[in-house]
């Protein structure tokens, strides 16, 4: 089915079109996923909270008499406050100041790349970013969005994007660098 | 960059960096779809079935029904369904005995959360995650029933009831803050409706969980569920009597709440106590088998008795606190009593264990020491028996010298012979 996603939004509200979500499941399920694979560092529960966005967002369509203006950033805002309902609801962390997605993506069990040492390597470094930069890596290489888009998902201008996108990729090389060794490291010579 | 930029796109393929199984994406995408399509009104028909919705409405969705929209799934997606799917429903039917690691169970999950989804009152969305939480209670005793016939289906069972008990926490937390938050912008009425319940439905989780206690020393995860719904049982009566402590008019109202909470504190101090008697019965026990010879810490024993008595004190306290109308008092020292509680089972729990494995162990070695001596015996015996055939032996091997001895003659004889045919021959 083609169509911009806000005019698949309106016929899914106005025409009662399934096949309208359908196809916003088809081009959003997979990054929203991701996105709270990354914060939440579980599949299990990374799928439970990805299938609660959906209905929620369901839901939301329904009860709005106006179209929503932007669903993609409208997923990602309920993808977020999931996220934190979920942290809420971890008995350790009670409050949102406590929480520390950080370390529960580095603490998360996830399995390395099996014959890729490289591509494992680049992974470990991305986890070990801090969350508003690895969020930036995700959007703009894994899911290729424009600075503008990432501008109305995070609620930023463009301009704050790009430097704080800057400053997500000097991190990333710098975490990749410390685990490289030097390259043009020479042995002694007596 | 370029290189790093090729390598960040590749990662999008592996499920190690957020790929999602294709597997999971179809079958969450039809679950989706089919409530989707059910909660999709046909327009034509809709303004005839109008009137019907709103007179069920009425009946089963009244502040009196919140129990019959929780225990009744089917009937809710019906409510919002003009024209029902009958395919989505009778799965859903056939969902609600499913758990963990069963073929429907996501069935069941989808439709709990599409409930909450379609909720939009606060308490009862409260309500409605209670009852959730209790499915998991019910869900984690049919899963320690479940056989298994080797290790690999044991660790399954195991690893499902971990994931349940995940499940159910997340319900029963969810439900304790959303209650928080009620409290903060609600009429205290509502408020006091909405922690009723999850009182109510915290109290039985926590029985129905008593029932897995002996599974508690493989699975921790279950000590900690309980001690989760203890806690949030106390928040809810903690609710309740920051309600009071507004100003009310109703001076009937204050009685009737304050009846409540004293009887419900003391229903909570009543089990506490036997809960401490039950621990102190144990603590017993293992002190009357614990010798020099058991491997059980006499300190940490004592430790434990000292503490389960002490809890008894605070319990005293925590009596005349609730006599004397002290509530926020008598529930800060309720919450102290249940952390001792908690703690004093689960050093009971571990010390009888330790004391049955010791006393096992010294069995053992009882049975090995029997077991020994009655071979030594046996060795004894047989060497009693090795002496006698030695014996038999000598004596036999002193007949032979005498035979031989008895006939030199004999020998002489022949030697004799033997050289007169040798002349002879010559």
């Amino acid at each position: 089915m083609k169509g911009n996603n806000k005019q698949l939004v309106l016929k899914l509200q106005f025409d009662n079109d399934p096949e309208a979500f359908s196809e916003l499941y088809d081009r959003f399920a997979e990054p929203i996923y991701r996105f709270i694979y990354f914060k939440v560092g579980s599949r299990v529960d990374a799928q439970d909270l990805t299938s609660e966005v959906f209905l929620k967002a369901w839901a939301a369509i329904r009860e709005k008499k106006e179209g929503v203006l932007n669903f993609r950033a409208f997923l990602y805002r309920i993808a977020r406050n999931l996220v934190v309902d979920f942290y809420r609801a971890k008995r350790q962390n009670t409050s949102i100041e406590a929480i520390d997605p950080d370390a529960i993506m580095v603490s998360a069990n996830i399995d390395r790349i099996a014959n890729n040492q490289e591509l494992s390597v680049v992974l470990k470094a991305v986890r070990s970013l801090k969350d508003e930069y690895r969020e930036l890596i995700i959007f703009r290489f894994m899911d290729q969005m424009s600075y503008k888009e990432i501008g109305q998902i995070l609620n930023k201008s463009q301009v704050t994007v790009r430097v704080t996108m800057h400053r997500a990729v000097k991190t990333l090389k710098r975490h990749l660098g410390a685990t490289e060794e030097p390259k043009n490291s020479s042995p002694q010579q007596s | 960059m370029d290189r790093l930029e090729k390598q960040l796109r590749e990662l999008k393929n592996k499920p190690q960096a957020g790929a999602a199984d294709s597997a999971w994406l179809a079958k969450n995408k039809a679950l989706l779809m089919m409530q989707v399509k059910n909660t999709m009104p046909a327009p034509l028909v809709e303004k005839q079935l109008a009137a019907t919705v709103d007179s069920y409405k009425r009946r089963w969705f009244s502040p009196q029904n919140k129990w019959s929209l929780a225990m009744r799934p089917v009937l809710v997606v019906a409510l919002a369904v003009i024209i029902p799917f009958g395919s989505w429903i009778s799965t859903v039917n056939a969902a609600r005995l499913s758990v963990s690691g069963e073929a429907l169970y996501g069935v069941k999950i989808i439709s709990e959360k599409v409930q909450l989804a379609f909720t939009s009152d606060k308490s009862t969305k409260i309500a409605l995650r209670t009852e959730f939480a209790a499915r998991r209670a019910d869900e984690v005793v049919k899963l320690k029933a479940q056989p298994f016939v080797s290790e690999v289906e044991e660790e399954e069972v195991k690893e499902n009831i971990k994931k349940t008990i995940e499940r159910l926490e997340t319900e029963i937390q969810t439900a304790s803050n959303e209650l928080v938050e009620l409290a903060e912008s609600e009429e205290p009425v509502i408020v006091r409706e909405a922690a009723r319940a999850v009182d109510v439905k915290s109290e039985e989780i926590g029985r129905v969980l008593e029932k897995t206690a002996e599974l508690a020393v493989e699975i921790p995860e279950i000590n900690e569920a309980k001690e989760l719904v203890d806690e949030v049982a106390v928040s809810a009566v903690e609710a309740i009597v920051h309600t009071r402590t507004e100003v009310q008019e109703d001076n009937n109202e204050n009685e009737v709440v304050d009846t409540e909470i004293k009887n419900n504190l003391e229903d909570k101090l009543k089990d506490a106590t036997s809960e401490i008697d039950e621990v102190l019965l144990i603590l017993d026990a293992v002190a009357s088998t614990n010798t020099p010879m058991m491997l059980v810490e006499e300190e940490e024993l004592q430790e434990a008795q000292e503490a389960a008595e002490e809890a008894l004190e605070v319990v005293k306290e925590a009596s005349e606190s609730v006599d004397s109308e002290a509530f926020e008092e008598a529930i800060e020292k309720v919450k102290e009593v249940k952390t001792v509680v908690n703690e004093a089972q689960k050093t009971a729990a571990k010390l009888q264990d330790e004391s049955q494995v010791a006393m096992e162990e010294t069995e053992e070695q009882s049975e090995t020491i029997s077991l020994e001596a009655e071979n030594t015996t046996n060795t004894e015996k047989i060497i009693e028996i090795d002496t006698e055939n030695v014996s038999a032996k000598s004596e036999g091997l002193i007949e032979a010298d005498v035979i031989v001895e008895e006939d030199p003659e004999v020998e002489e004889e022949e030697v004799g012979k033997e050289a007169d045919e040798e002349m002879e021959s010559e």
